[in-house]
């Protein structure tokens, strides 16, 4: 079976001479799994997500690659096409639930415009009517009274989980979160995760998670990609990811995050990302690698496959350093 | 005085101490001046309307034997130099002159507003074409542009609103341009477009409602600039012409008679200073209160 969403080779820039912010990527996803998207600020995570619904931010463009979804090829849809996809067939979710919604608009008003956009439906007796039931299904408690609030009138997590309603009230393939949870606090964060793992079982919708959260990660997704400077450069399942990274970058990130029970100094990784453009050959990665050496710093680096699905571009997979492996 | 140097707070016993007393809340300072603001322009508009019932003369009736009369109980504001009566001719000029700037005001601040939200929407050549036509207006001072245009319309009531919408128009279109620029970058516009929303239903139902609370302060603070316009070209001889009473034309007539007769340009001037600044109490009223609003 094919997959339901399939990413070839995917290069997003300002132009066809622009350093590429996005630089060939490629991702496959099967219906009802999954993908956590990490990576740090500034990598590529938010804009290949919007380039999937075909929204990039003014100037930027799809370069080159392809998008498929359920064997149909995105970059070649008209806008009017690619409009009836959006909230149909891929919906999207953004960091911050204050923000997205609009406050001068009842909530059933608001969940119902996906209605009234994909259904045709027109009267607001009918629209609201499905709003309750959208807002039911994502258990916000006395969905008839809350139809008729405003948006300020909701907390963060509400918000977040209208914004979801609004976003999957027509029963989408894939939904994209971008970075769902990050305005919320640790409990609510929880629920809304919940949420979305359930509704994904339930409705057998594919998921990319976009976070800085590993923990998340490991614990909401099927599978993993790794991003820096615009490339993935580690997939595969989590648990294999989790349990022994390939890549000295995702080892980084994984060293990196906060334990509790933890005595020693939290990890950090030297150094910054590179900016866009600036790396002409070579690893990325290279400057802030620990194992690099001078054949890491030339040629292109191409993600390598390790097996049991797993792939990492990475000239040294699996390489400690030497006071590690000393150790 | 606890001896570690702590001050022992003293438990206070609700029940026992006297009933307060109420206090009188006294409004805001920009309560106060939007309420000034709205009786003023009230009172002004109210009169304006009612100045047939309730005026004892007519506007254009003439008595030479009652010429250039000091205010008096008779006649309030005095009399002019055909002996009409200024109080009468004040009211029935602001009837004139209110009608001339609402329906301009409407006029320009739909048209603009409309332009605005399509020159944001659309862009490109549209947006480059609007935006430097306004600022072209902007370059040249008002009064001239629309003593300019009065020589291609001609005078009159109806040209009047007609020049005046035109000179008025792009204040409102920059304005509201550049707030629904703003407010289609915000993340509730992106979630509808992710939601499939067209660029139709965006406008209508999300731009546009946002952009209520700057057009009507764009609209209450025009109200004063398009009186002085109108009060300007009907001095100069350009808009109303007589015998219809207009603020603009009783000031223009009363100059002559300044050192004699002062009543006839000052009391008419008074009325139309009062009606800028209400309007503009009014606005800038607003235009804090939507401030606040947006900051929080």
């Amino acid at each position: 079976m094919s997959p339901l969403l399939h990413v070839e080779t995917l290069r997003i820039a300002a132009g066809p001479h622009a350093p590429a912010l996005v630089d060939g990527i490629s991702l496959e996803l099967d219906r009802g799994k999954a993908l956590g998207l990490v990576g740090e600020s500034g990598a590529g995570k938010t804009l290949a997500c919007l380039a999937l619904l075909r929204l990039l931010p003014e100037g930027l463009h799809i370069q080159d690659g392809r998008i498929r979804l359920d064997g149909q090829e995105l970059t070649a849809l008209t806008d009017t096409e690619m409009r009836r996809l959006r909230g149909g067939r891929i919906g999207m979710v953004l960091q911050n639930p204050l923000s997205s919604l609009n406050p001068l608009m009842r909530i059933g008003d608001q969940i119902g415009e996906a209605f009234a956009v994909h259904r045709g439906v027109r009267w607001r007796t009918a629209l609201w009517k499905l709003a309750v039931e959208a807002l039911r299904a994502v258990r916000i408690p006395t969905p008839e009274q809350r139809v008729s609030a405003y948006a300020h009138q909701f907390s963060g997590g509400m918000r977040q989980r209208v914004a979801i309603t609004m976003n999957i009230a027509c029963a989408p393939d894939l939904l994209i979160a971008d970075e769902p949870t990050t305005a919320l606090d640790a409990t609510i964060r929880l629920q809304v995760l919940r949420l979305l793992g359930d509704i994904r079982r339930e409705r057998r919708m594919a998921l990319i998670l976009v976070t800085h959260d590993l923990p998340m990660v490991a614990r909401f997704c099927d599978d993993v990609a790794v991003m820096y400077a615009g490339r993935i450069v580690e997939r595969g399942p989590v648990e294999a990811i989790f349990a022994n990274p390939a890549h000295p970058y995702t080892r980084g990130l994984i060293g990196a995050t906060p334990r509790l029970d933890g005595r020693r100094r939290l990890a950090t990784i030297a150094g910054q990302p590179p900016s866009p453009g600036s790396i002409a050959s070579g690893c990325a990665f290279a400057s802030r690698c620990d194992v690099a050496d001078a054949g890491c710093r030339q040629g292109r680096i191409d993600l390598l496959d390790l097996g049991e699905q797993r792939a990492a571009a990475c000239r040294k997979p699996f390489a400690r350093p030497p006071a590690e492996a000393a150790a | 005085m606890a001896p570690d140097g702590l001050t022992v707070a003293t438990p206070v016993v609700r029940n026992q101490s006297p009933p307060r007393r109420r206090r009188v809340r006294l409004p805001s300072r920009r309560g106060l001046a939007l309420w000034s603001g709205v009786t003023l322009l009230a009172i002004i508009v109210l009169a304006s309307v009612l100045a047939p019932l309730t005026s004892p003369y007519a506007p254009n009736t003439i008595a030479l034997k009652a010429t250039l009369q000091p205010p008096s109980m008779l006649h309030w504001f005095g009399t002019d130099q055909l002996g009409r009566d200024v109080l009468t001719r004040t009211l029935y000029g602001g009837r004139v002159s209110l009608t001339i700037a609402a329906s301009t005001v409407v006029l320009a601040g739909l048209g603009g507003m409309f332009i605005g939200i399509a020159a944001a929407y659309l862009g490109g050549i549209f947006d480059m074409a609007v935006m430097r036509l306004a600022e072209v207006q902007y370059a040249l001072p008002a009064v001239i542009l629309a003593i300019l245009l009065v020589g291609v319309f001609g005078s009159g009531t109806a040209n009047v609103v007609l020049v005046l919408t035109l000179t008025n128009w792009p204040r409102f279109a920059r304005v509201i341009r550049a707030e629904a620029q703003s407010l289609s970058q915000r993340d509730f516009v992106l979630l509808a477009r992710m939601a499939g929303a067209s660029r139709l239903r965006i406008i209508l139902r999300h731009i546009a409602p946002n952009l209520r609370s700057t057009f009507f302060v764009l609209l209450t603070l025009d109200i004063g600039l398009i009186v002085t316009l109108e009060a300007t070209l009907s001095f100069l001889g350009l808009g109303v012409q007589p015998p219809t009473p207009s603020w603009g034309g009783m000031i223009a007539d009363g100059r002559g008679y300044l050192d004699r007769a002062w009543w006839t340009a000052i009391l008419p001037g008074s009325v139309l200073m009062l009606t800028v600044l209400a309007s503009n109490l009014i606005g800038d009223a607003l235009a804090t209160t939507a401030g606040t609003e947006r900051a929080e």
